[in-house]
């Protein structure tokens, strides 16, 4: 039997008092923490829940603005003659302020670099092209004129990346990856991949 | 094994009950080399439970067959009476129906001794202001060499003061135990006892505990580990399902400390 002065029971009894005397601070402190986050994340999603009104009008005006490029500058640029003397031609016209701009519509802007490409067989023109092709929707036309650009400069990242993205919008998925990893393979490019990578995960489609 | 446990941290001042730790026994050292000297006498002093009961006691049996050294565990607090044991102790002489001071001078003067006797007196905080400066009278004469022991306070302090301090010699302070020092203790206790398996269970977390709570008194540190162990005892008797016999738990410490008043539980 225990001692007569030592009872076991009453001291687990006087223990446990003590503990939870002990543990009671700290646990009211924590609960009181717990609350106080509480009610600033329930504050902070109340007021993320009605957004001011005037923040939505911008957003849907923003939406609205829509900026197309202007292929008529083309019109203007004469491919067939050296780079450094349009250069010069350019420099010269500024200087002159002799630049009339007249705004045609995309058909007949299409005809006149088309003639002129079939007059030159100028790669910038055949990439500019399939470019206003594949931007016009017509897949088919800008897989033919990237692929054009490709057979006469091979070295054109840009032909490449238009061939590719065409192939796919055409539903040739598996051939566009082969060629677009061989292209890479011998290229590297970071354009290139950066497609890869968007045809993987999905996001090109 | 674990009733050996708790014997060896029974709060007894039995010197082969001494457990020689370093500081301490520095200390020892330094009061067994003051004794040699020609001191006055030498004052021991701490808070209660730091060891100088022990110390005194260990100087004693260490010295008791070399010299001429008597041990007042207990003060004799009537003046007759306390220089009648002086006599008696010293000189050998007795029947003396009255003996106060100058009678004992007397003694001392007729009495010469090749070597001069020491007495250990404990507790000297117990003994009236006018004893005290008898004790001090007879240190000066240089035919008797004091060790006396003082509980540190205030007020004790002042007694030291007052009329100790021109005479002491060697002022010795005794300390409460640093943590590693209170381990080597338990550890040392629990040796001592050949409770080998019981120093194992008994780990850096228990200590840290054990020294939270004594903050390393001996005093305290023996009430405390005594009392763990009767409740381990009564756990290994009665509830073994509820002990984990491989490792002392910090609940069964702080029921000991409940109990013996470490712990305020109300």
């Amino acid at each position: 039997m225990p001692t007569n002065y030592l009872d076991i029971s009453i001291l687990e009894q006087k223990w446990l008092r003590y503990k939870i005397k002990f543990y009671l601070p700290y646990f009211i402190i924590s609960l009181l923490f717990a609350l106080v986050i509480l009610v600033l994340y329930m504050l902070q999603s109340l007021s993320t829940d009605s957004p001011k009104p005037e923040i939505k009008k911008i957003i849907t005006q923003e939406h609205k603005t829509i900026l197309e490029p202007s292929y008529d500058f083309m019109k203007n640029i004469n491919l067939s003659k050296p780079i450094k003397e349009k250069k010069i031609k350019k420099k010269k016209l500024i200087v002159k302020n002799t630049i009339k701009i007249n705004r045609q519509n995309t058909k007949n802007d299409m005809n006149i670099i088309l003639q002129r490409f079939k007059h030159t067989n100028n790669p910038a023109l055949s990439l500019f092209i399939a470019k206003k092709y594949y931007f016009l929707k017509d897949y088919k036309k800008s897989y033919k004129y990237a692929f054009i650009t490709n057979e006469l400069d091979n070295k054109i990242e840009d032909s490449w990346i238009i061939f590719i993205k065409s192939m796919i919008k055409l539903d040739k998925k598996a051939r566009a990856i082969k060629t677009l990893k061989s292209y890479i393979s011998f290229s590297n490019s970071k354009k290139a991949k950066q497609l890869l990578n968007e045809i993987n995960s999905g996001k090109f489609q | 094994m674990l009733e050996s446990s708790k014997n060896s941290f029974l709060d007894t001042v039995e010197a082969s009950e001494y457990i020689q730790i370093e500081k301490v026994y520095q200390i020892y050292k330094s009061l067994k080399n003051s004794i040699g000297k020609p001191l006055k006498m030498i004052l021991l002093y701490g808070k209660p439970g730091t060891g100088k009961s022990m110390l005194l006691n260990k100087l004693y049996y260490d010295l008791k067959e070399t010299q001429s050294i008597f041990l007042y565990e207990t003060p004799i607090l009537d003046d007759d009476e306390f220089f009648r044991s002086l006599a008696l102790d010293i000189f050998g002489i007795k029947d003396q129906d009255k003996l106060n001071y100058t009678q004992f001078m007397k003694i001392v003067e007729t009495n010469p001794i090749a070597k001069t006797p020491i007495v250990l007196l404990d507790e000297a905080q117990l003994y009236s202001d006018e004893q005290l400066e008898k004790i001090r009278l007879l240190s000066d004469t240089r035919k008797v060499k004091f060790v006396i022991t003082l509980h540190k306070t205030k007020q004790e302090d002042l007694i030291a003061k007052e009329h100790f301090q021109t005479r002491i010699w060697e002022s010795i302070i005794l300390n409460n135990a640093t943590k590693q020092e209170l381990k080597i203790y338990i550890q040392k206790k629990l040796l001592k006892a050949n409770c080998f398996d019981i120093a194992n269970m008994i780990t850096d977390k228990n200590i840290n505990l054990i020294y939270k709570l004594t903050s390393g008194n001996y005093r305290d540190t023996n009430k405390l580990l005594y009392t763990i162990f009767e409740i381990y005892i009564y756990y290994v008797d009665y509830e073994k399902k509820r002990l984990n016999e491989t490792s002392l738990s910090s609940k069964i410490i702080e029921m000991s400390a409940i109990h013996t008043g470490l712990i305020d539980a109300n």
